[in-house]
């Protein structure tokens, strides 16, 4: 460390970083201890050699990620989705968690335990939701809805224009209650005596949201939207392959970077190519947070993350 | 019809050679040809001494005290059963006495087999013995976890048991640029192709008379397609709120003739009995009308709105009462097997011809782990699996008395109280296991399934390439693009969903766009040099 | 003093929420009634909310076979609980650390928080890390240690609520009364902060509920140490897995039959969320006792 580090610096910070120690441990043995893995990238496997020993690939373990036509469609799916998922749910999380913050109603406790229920369940037996309401015999939209209405059932498995549209609401329906928890927590610290300040000075609820609240949350909402924009290259894989039930239609609107890998690699078993994808998704999302970092860093010391 | 019929009768003393334990080689009349019988034969001929040589192993283990604990890995379909240490424990306590060594096992169900092998295997954990199902018989290679069998003439000394178990071509069929890295399994390897299976009840109600069609000793129909054709428009008239017939995804190589060389559908040889030109199997007439006659059962209402979304296994899907047939691959025993699968009576039909493939002897090869400490011991165990009937029965059926019971007739059966659900060692992948043949029989088998077995495995076509394994690894960019070219386009053709001509213009210039032609050019190459190895023309 | 305007917010943000939670709601009733449907029903008619032959079979399947349920959901519950008490330790020291503004190195510890987010040595080397070097595989640590004891995400949310909402002018005051760092962290910072701590505790909680990843690659013989994740994931793993497979021949079909029913998934995944219902309201009374908390500062 470039700090001297005298007597009472120590004195004073030492239990600081004594406290630190456990965490930074774990991330240690957890995260920086298999670091070196990331070489296998590099390389082509054999056992009987060892990561280190074996022979360098150059690049060649990262080709498949760029070499096709897919490459574009695989790149563009995963990008689009995660920000229209990192907008959407941002608006929607927030404004949830300020109408819970401000609702005296009885059903309060109902409403915040009900919209986390959706994150409970695995991605499959949501799928197998989904299903239910879509599958184009039995689905209670085309049975229960269209039908009636006098209008001949959707094949929803095939048709891909409805997909971007179904994809971002389930996403929303899983996250929001989730994702609302941290926003109500936020809202929850703020010091009320704002509010009360306000509502003397004639303030109306929409003001106090708006001037007061949403303000003070900038800094989670930052916080939230810099992490996310580092997994811009992740997608959710459950989301993406179970949910669309692996259908080949819907692919050029379904497939994404983690479900064109693991669809190529399943036979495969190559575990460098696996690497490859890995540090390429992680290189990208590093560099976006970086540079995000460093715009928010401009406009608003307080908010950057480091 | 009665082409397929009389080569079944073909008489074969393969199989009761085996079953007495003699010698090998006995009855190879068919292809195996001369080559293999004398091989075999010199085999034989130092069976005296490399048997000492074993022999002499295991004393010195049992005597030194020095006695390794050895880890089989195979996958199942549940996990790990519940009875596994009890049943290791029964296993070891013969195995130290008959082999000097202890044995442990590593079963894994088939989703996380191929991962956690991956991860057992190139992290150096004690695997000694494995089987290449689902991790990939040729990348298990290339990624060097198979041992080289013949080094320092490993298995011709302490294996010598396994050589003898099967036909010499068939042991050359696992050979990978003329090393040996792993042996098959005793099993079916010769499918029938085209089989269908229909609920009985559905064909009573139509009046379809099935039982006279039945030829003597057969536990199937030997029919055609265009009958199936004729059987599927009187159900469907019949039964119009069911579906005739539920797809399934390896519909495409049970139903249809060709070889798909190393398992992938990208290369494959159109007339495998006589030529071994590599080409795309989607501008062939054998996709072509496989498509038309899909789509136009699709078309006809009889395939589900849902079937490409489904994953309900088609026998579920007759056992709940919702579709009336679907397709398999024929085997003995096949009859029984469905029937208990569909919880009703069944009849199967058979369309099309027996073949055996070339990548079905090495589908999923039993390999040593090439960083084993006991190759000696290894050998010797595995060696044991395929010729010690009571070892056999161990790892294929677990202990006598909890596990299975003897029936009176000789069968074996569960005991008391106990069902396929809650049984604590019932892995049912004996067709996986190293040699079920010399296992017992479970209840509703007939005894001379084996037999049967092994007479029609000699007695289909064979494809010319067979024992020709593709390494893929230098082309795995072509094929994971093709691979996902295929999940994307293929099974909507597959499933008749969509009409043939334009859907497999789209599927060819697809494939053609991510590399279909470099992988089969590779794959050509590779044939070639394959059979100017082994002298096939 | 309820003005007009504020009888409106309340009736449309009543509307709005009870929109959202019906949403969220009918699916899980869906799936309830499913678990309670005839598989053979299932297959032939599909899903419904009124199913023409109802069944508890699939419950029974859990209950008696061979599964355990039971005692994987005794090891969920441990599991859980120890995973979210170790977490939140883990996680508040470190954050407390980080959150001193005048920290010598607090930039470049920060920073090595953040980087892992991003970049893992990837599934093997963790695993040879794990598996080789500490010896986790097949142990109960297995489940606890690899990936869920604490991540940058909730270390990054508890320091950011340390800065802003625990005042440095407490904080300054207690330091001059004499109070050691570990008690101004314990008894000023941690009960200001009861309402992120209650959210990371749940959100640790959940990951640890939820996780069947860690049973997956790091148990093989010992089943026995299966969560109720675990042996859910396992039948449903086997399924997407078998019904991938193609291009191999009948065998798949043989083991895809072999997996229980649908019924018995939905099944599993009911009993896999009840505890989280459960629990969830005592989680809530955190958050109402961290405003009244958070009140008295002002």
């Amino acid at each position: 460390m470039k700090t001297k580090i005298n007597k009472k610096t120590m004195k004073k910070y030492g239990p600081i970083y004594l406290m630190a120690l456990p965490g930074l441990l774990y991330l240690f043995i957890n995260n920086y201890m298999p670091l070196p893995g990331l070489v296998l990238a590099f390389k082509k496997y054999n056992v009987k050699k060892g990561i280190f020993g074996s022979d360098w690939a150059g690049l060649s373990n990262f080709k498949y990620l760029f070499a096709t036509k897919d490459a574009f469609i695989i790149t563009r799916n995963t990008i689009c989705y995660n920000v229209a998922f990192i907008l959407i749910n941002v608006i929607l999380a927030v404004a949830v968690a300020i109408i819970l913050s401000e609702l005296n109603s009885r059903l309060k406790k109902f409403y915040q335990s009900a919209i986390l229920l959706p994150h409970l369940i695995s991605a499959v037996i949501i799928s197998y939701l989904v299903f239910a309401f879509l599958s184009t015999e039995n689905g209670f939209v085309n049975n229960s809805i269209l039908k009636p209405l006098g209008v001949e059932g959707i094949s929803w498995y095939t048709e891909k224009k409805y997909w971007p549209f179904i994809l971002i609401f389930v996403n929303a329906w899983k996250r929001i209650g989730y994702d609302c928890i941290i926003y109500l927590a936020t809202i929850l610290g703020f010091d009320k005596g704002y509010y009360e300040a306000a509502a003397i000075d004639g303030a109306t609820k929409w003001q106090q949201i708006t001037k007061i609240t949403i303000p003070m949350l900038k800094p989670t909402i930052i916080m939230m939207v810099l992490m996310a924009v580092g997994r811009i290259f992740y997608s959710d894989f459950g989301l993406f392959y179970q949910v669309p039930q692996n259908s080949g239609a819907l692919y050029s609107v379904t497939n994404t970077i983690d479900t064109y890998v693991y669809r190529g690699l399943l036979e495969l078993g190559d575990i460098s190519m696996s690497a490859a994808a890995g540090l390429y998704q992680s290189v990208v999302g590093f560099i976006l947070i970086l540079s995000a970092n460093l715009l928010v860093r401009k406009l608003d010391k307080e908010s950057a993350l480091f | 019809m009665k082409r397929f019929h009389t080569k079944r009768w073909l008489p074969l003393m393969m199989s009761c050679a085996l079953l007495a334990g003699c010698g090998a080689g006995g009855g190879s009349e068919t292809a195996a040809g001369t080559n293999g019988a004398e091989k075999s034969d010199s085999g034989s001929g130092t069976e005296a001494g490399t048997a000492n040589e074993a022999e002499d192993a295991i004393a010195q283990r049992k005597e030194s005290g020095n006695i390794p604990t050895l880890v089989v890995a195979f996958m199942n379909w549940s996990g790990s059963p519940k009875g596994l240490e009890r049943v290791e424990e029964k296993m070891s306590e013969y195995t130290e006495e008959t082999l000097g060594v202890r044995v442990k096992l590593e079963i894994m169900d088939s989703a996380s087999y191929g991962q956690e092998m991956t991860l057992m295997l190139s992290s150096g954990e004690q695997v000694d013995i494995f089987n290449t199902n689902y991790i990939g018989y040729t990348s298990s290679i290339n990624k060097g976890y198979c041992m080289d069998l013949e080094e320092d003439n490993l298995i011709q000394t302490y294996g010598s048991g396994i050589l003898e178990t099967f036909n010499s071509d068939m042991i050359d069929a696992c050979r990978v640029d003329g090393l040996l890295y792993g042996v098959p399994q005793q099993r079916d390897m010769t499918v029938g192709l085209g089989g269908f299976v229909i609920g009985a009840e559905y064909l009573d109600g139509i009046g379809f008379d099935y039982a006279s069609m039945y030829e003597e000793g057969d536990e199937l129909i030997y029919t055609d397609i265009e009958t199936i054709e004729d059987i599927f428009a009187q159900l469907h008239e019949a039964y119009p709120d069911k579906y005739v017939f539920a797809p399934d995804s390896p519909n495409l190589t049970q139903g249809n003739f060709f070889d798909d060389l190393a398992r992938d559908n990208f290369g494959v040889l159109l007339d495998p009995e006589n030529s071994l030109k590599v080409e795309s199997l989607w501008s062939s007439e054998v996709f072509r009308q496989y498509c038309e006659r899909m789509y136009k059962w699709n078309q006809a209402g009889y395939i589900s709105k849902d079937a490409l979304t489904d994953s309900t296994a088609p026998s579920a899907q007759v056992k709940a009462g919702v579709a009336m047939s679907y397709m398999v691959s024929t085997k003995v025993g096949i009859a029984p097997q469905e029937k208990g699968l569909c919880g009703r009576d069944i009849v199967v039909f058979q369309t099309g011809e027996d073949l055996l493939r070339a990548s079905s002897v090495a589908k999923y090869p039993w390999s040593i782990n090439s960083m084993t400490d006991y190759p000696v011991e290894s050998m010797q165990l595995l060696n044991a699996l395929y010729t010690d009937p009571v070892l056999s029965n161990f790892i294929c059926w677990g202990e006598e008395g909890v596990d299975y019971v003897y029936t009176d007739d000789g069968h074996i059966t569960f005991p008391e109280g106990v069902d396929a659900d809650n049984a604590e060692y019932y892995n049912n992948v004996n067709w996986l296991l190293p040699n079920q043949f010399i296992a017992e029989i479970w209840e509703g088998n007939s005894f001379d399934i084996w037999e049967k077995t092994e007479e029609m495995n000699n007695s289909g076509i064979v494809s010319k390439a067979l024992g020709f394994a593709f390494d893929n690894s230098a082309v795995a960019n072509e094929y994971t693009a093709l691979t996902n070219v295929f999940n994307e386009y293929a099974f909507q053709l597959m499933y008749g969903f969509v009409e043939p001509e334009a859907g497999i213009a789209e599927l060819t210039a697809k494939m053609n766009e991510a590399g279909e032609e470099i992988y089969i050019e590779a794959k050509q190459e590779a044939l070639d040099a394959w059979a100017k190895a082994n002298g096939v023309e | 003093m309820k003005t007009r305007e504020d009888r409106r917010f309340q009736i449309f943000g009543n509307i709005v929420m009870m929109a959202a939670a019906l949403t969220a709601i009918i699916p899980m009733i869906l799936l309830l009634v499913s678990s309670l449907t005839d598989n053979d029903t299932l297959i032939r008619n599909g899903y419904s909310f009124f199913p023409e032959k109802w069944s508890l079979s699939a419950y029974q399947y859990i209950f008696q076979g061979n599964n355990s349920a039971i005692h994987a959901y005794g090891i969920s519950i441990l599991l859980t609980a120890t995973g979210t008490v170790l977490s939140l330790i883990l996680t508040t020291t470190l954050a407390y650390a980080l959150s001193k503004k005048n920290l010598p190195g607090r930039g470049i510890l920060t920073f090595l928080v953040v980087f892992t987010m991003l970049f893992n040595g990837g599934l093997v080397p963790t695993y040879m890390n794990y598996t080789n070097t500490f010896g986790l595989k097949n142990t109960f640590f297995g489940l606890l240690i690899p990936n869920l004891l604490m991540n940058a995400f909730n270390v990054l949310l508890v320091k950011s609520y340390f800065v802003t909402s625990v005042p440095e002018e407490i904080m300054e005051a207690a330091n001059m009364d004499g109070a050691s760092e570990f008690q101004m962290f314990y008894q000023i910072a941690l009960p200001l902060s009861k309402p992120i701590i209650a959210t990371v505790g749940l959100f640790v909680g959940i990951a640890y509920w939820n996780d069947w990843q860690n049973g997956y690659i790091y148990l093989t013989r010992r089943t026995d140490l299966y969560s109720i994740q675990n042996l859910l994931n396992r039948m449903i793993q086997n399924i997407q897995f078998l019904s991938q497979s193609a291009g191999s021949s009948g065998e798949a079909s043989i083991g895809l039959s072999m997996i229980p029913t649908v019924s018995v998934r939905m099944a599993m995944a009911v009993v896999g969320i009840l505890p989280i219902i459960i629990i969830y309201p005592f989680v809530q009374n955190s958050f109402v006792k961290g405003i009244t908390l958070g009140g008295v500062k002002g």
